[in-house]
């Protein structure tokens, strides 16, 4: 008796030829390896595009959004468009570890659309909070003005880093609950995770965003503010590792040493980038993974 | 006489207490506790008084009562820190140990004993050394070593099981850490994390003996001190249970190609204790080789030639087919329980619809077709009462088998140790309970080869393991999922 999966086609699958892999496959590998690339892609995405209109003709004042900077008053629809991209700049790159944990906990064929159910439920708490933290820094700067308004957040988020029930909030951040495998549960479990990573991560970090919005959301405070979650949650060699990782990554995408032979282009899965199984007969004729067979 | 350069020996207990029971390096750790706990005043400020050596691994105390100073409640466990991280904690309890010895009049290279309760020729191991089941010291008073706060019969004739004290799953491991990231690999010390008190997957060490240890001589009911994070520490078998699993960590390295981790995370990350004249401060890159001019101390079944370690920069060689999963990537999940499963007073079982691997599960299938490597993973253990302190976790094991039968399904034991505190939602844990990871690689095989591996159907079965008296009891623990994974 043996473990065996379906056999499936070989002979839809284009040949590996060549040293190394192409781009596209070593794309693919990093896709493998790095299930929750698409996320920090977004968040790349939408940084490069905050940046880049703070640096455009409008300047500084359209990424304001808010009534209480002087300069031009962006519309309101125009102001919720600002807050959600701050949500996703900022509040994505904290929880890349767990939508890897989310992907890996998952069905091959359900992993970006669970990654997809925990993002839903975790931006759609922070937008939620974000309106809100608007809302009230919006009516503070209305009384007190601009300056005013940031050193009153910046003591607040002080103090409130300080507080117990923040450092509680902050160990919520790294929740993981056990997810259903398939099925209608997968979807609510999936969803529930990132509801309840994103209300733990709220309570952490909105006294650091009322500076982020009281500051009218200058891309210098954002990535400070970024910075110092993603220190309190990671370390200080966060960054430093993170760094450390890509590159591994891409060394390794990039290698070419034995290449997993169903590592190959498909055109499926919404990514585009989901690797197609392939067929065991083909793995077991391919020189690639005809080897010597090791037992332990 | 002591000097600079003295390497001071660990000594196993039981065979101090076979030449005497109050040997004494057993009698001066025992008068030594005594005046450590005599510094327990007021908010246990003294970095040398009992409590506030036993409250840094584990800690009740709000943090606004905190002394000065403190760095209490940092224990790392479920974390690739767990073993450098208790073997920095040793270093800095063995050295106002050894302080307080001389001060007594005791001599200057007293080392810390092991608890060496892995021996299969001799079951009395199993058991506390004599001096710590003695109410009373020679000279008639209380004995410190004594603690009442212990499962039933543990201070009298009660030992260990002897699937409490297994080491072999530990030593079997081929690698220190789950390199490849995802929380599956298990790994010798433990998944890579950041600083943490839970969460991650421990390694098989810290699962069984450590954990297993730690409730057998805790008990379950109620939960004694070494059955809690929190009180672990005040108990003093506590330091000789784990000066037994940092000798384990030395004796797994011993063996070829066995290496600690190169990854510079790891080998940065510095542990911090106590304050003033009592701190220690030092990184898992400091504390690699026990002999070094830092820590100076070996075990005494090492051998006496100087210790050449693999040095870390030298890297791992997997064993067969964990390359291949390092290099892929993390083991693809094939199949996951739907409910939670109760582990109660008598075994329960969870039933796993396993589905056909479509990515790197699928690559895992070799020429034979046979996967690489299976994990079963044991996820979100939660609970507040313990029905045992530790389970066997059997694969596809017949109704009603016999012991022997049984073990021939047996995956490992899940430990409890530290199940109520994770599953408590607070400043050190989010509430996500334990999690295990067990390579079932040659179980399958051998499965397999009996006829009694269904690829699509997969039965795990948890048998609680009884408690010193030979109870188990009722109990609300629940498993969130149990899973299957291809690698």
């Amino acid at each position: 008796m043996s473990i065996s999966p379906p056999s499936r086609r070989a002979d839809d699958l284009p040949p590996l030829r060549g040293p190394g892999p192409g781009l596209q496959l070593a794309l693919q590998r990093i896709a493998w390896r790095t299930p929750e690339w698409w996320a920090a892609a977004v968040a790349l995405a939408v940084w490069v595009a905050l940046i880049a209109v703070d640096l455009g003709p409008a300047g500084p004042a359209a990424l304001a959004g808010h009534q209480h900077h002087a300069v031009s008053p962006a519309p309101a629809s125009d102001s919720l468009v600002i807050e959600v991209c701050c949500v996703f700049g900022m509040m994505l790159p904290v929880v890349l570890p767990t939508l890897r944990r989310v992907a890996f906990a998952s069905l091959w064929a359900r992993r970006n659309r669970a990654m997809a159910m925990f993002v839903t439920g975790y931006l759609a708490i922070w937008i939620a909070a974000s309106v809100a933290i608007g809302g009230v820094i919006d009516g503070i700067t209305g009384t007190t003005g601009p300056l005013a308004s940031v050193g009153l957040a910046g003591v607040v988020a002080i103090g409130w880093q300080l507080t117990a029930k923040k450092r509680k909030a902050l160990r919520g951040c790294h929740l993981m609950l056990p997810l259903a495998p398939s099925g209608w549960g997968a979807d609510r479990d999936c969803l529930a995770l990132g509801v309840a990573v994103g209300r733990s991560c709220v309570l952490n970090c909105w006294a650091l965003m009322t500076v982020v919005f009281a500051a009218g959301h200058h891309p210098v405070v954002m990535l400070g503010v970024l910075g110092l979650m993603v220190i309190e949650r990671f370390g200080r060699n966060a960054f430093g590792d993170a760094a450390s990782a890509i590159a591994a990554e891409i060394r390794f995408a990039f290698s070419p040493a034995r290449i997993p032979t169903g590592a190959r282009r498909s055109s499926r899965g919404p990514l585009g980038l989901v690797a197609r199984s392939v067929s065991v007969d083909r793995i077991g004729r391919s020189p690639r993974w005809r080897r010597p067979r090791q037992r332990p | 006489m002591a000097t600079a350069t003295t390497i001071h020996i660990r000594r196993d207990v039981w065979r101090l207490s076979d030449q005497d029971p109050w040997h004494p390096t057993i009698l001066n750790y025992a008068k030594a506790v005594v005046k450590l706990r005599s510094l327990d005043t007021g908010d246990f400020a003294d970095p040398r008084s009992w409590r506030h050596l036993a409250e840094i691994h584990g800690s009740s105390i709000p943090k606004n009562q905190w002394p000065a100073g403190a760095h209490w409640n940092e224990c790392e466990h479920g974390s690739w820190y767990f073993l450098p991280w208790h073997r920095v904690y040793l270093h800095h309890f063995e050295k106002i140990v050894r302080d307080a010895v001389k001060q007594i009049g005791g001599p200057a290279d007293w080392a810390l004993p092991y608890w060496n309760y892995t021996d299969g020729q001799r079951p009395e191991v199993r058991q506390l050394p004599p001096a710590f089941r003695q109410p009373t010291l020679p000279d008639g008073s209380a004995n410190p070593l004594f603690v009442t706060e212990r499962g039933p019969t543990m201070n009298t004739t009660g030992g260990l099981s002897t699937a409490t004290v297994n080491t072999a799953t530990a030593l079997a491991e081929s690698v220190f850490t789950d390199t490849v990231g995802g929380g599956i690999i298990p790994g010798f010390g433990g998944g890579v994390s950041g600083r943490t008190h839970g969460g991650g997957i421990p390694g098989s060490l810290e699962n069984t003996p450590h954990g297993s240890v730690h409730v057998g001589v805790g008990g379950v009911n109620p939960l004694g001190w070494m059955s809690r994070f929190e009180t672990a520490g005040r108990d003093p078998i506590f330091w000789l249970h784990h000066a037994n699993i940092d000798r384990l960590w030395v004796q797994w390295l011993r063996t070829a190609p066995h290496t600690d981790p190169t990854d510079p995370r790891w080998l940065r990350e510095s542990f911090e204790f106590g304050s003033g004249r009592w701190h220690t401060k030092l990184a898992a890159k400091a504390v690699l080789d026990s002999t070094n001019a830092t820590l100076r101390y070996r075990y005494d079944d090492e051998p006496t030639a100087p210790r050449k370690l693999p040095r870390p920069r030298v890297p791992a060689a997997p064993s067969p087919g964990l390359e291949e999963v390092v290099r892929r990537g993390p083991p693809e999940m094939v199949g996951a329980t739907k409910e939670e499963v109760a582990l109660g007073e008598v075994p329960t079982h969870a039933e796993i619809e396993v589905g056909a691997p479509r990515g790197a599960g699928l690559e895992s299938f070799a020429g034979d077709r046979q996967p690489q490597r299976v994990y079963l993973k044991v996820e979100n253990v939660r609970g507040t009462a313990l029905s045992a302190g530790a389970f066997h976790v059997y694969v596809n094991a017949p109704e009603g088998a016999s012991a022997p039968k049984l073990e021939e399904h047996a995956a490992g034991t899940v430990s409890m140790f530290g199940v109520v505190e994770s599953s408590q939602r607070g400043e050190t844990h989010a509430g996500e309970g334990l999690s295990f990871s067990f390579d079932i690689t040659e179980l399958v095989r051998r499965l397999q080869a009996a006829g009694g591996w269904d690829p699509k159907k997969l039965r795990v079965t948890f048998a609680p393991i009884p408690d010193s008296a030979g109870k188990v009891y009722r109990g609300d623990l629940k498993v969130g999922r149990v899973s299957l994974h291809y690698g």
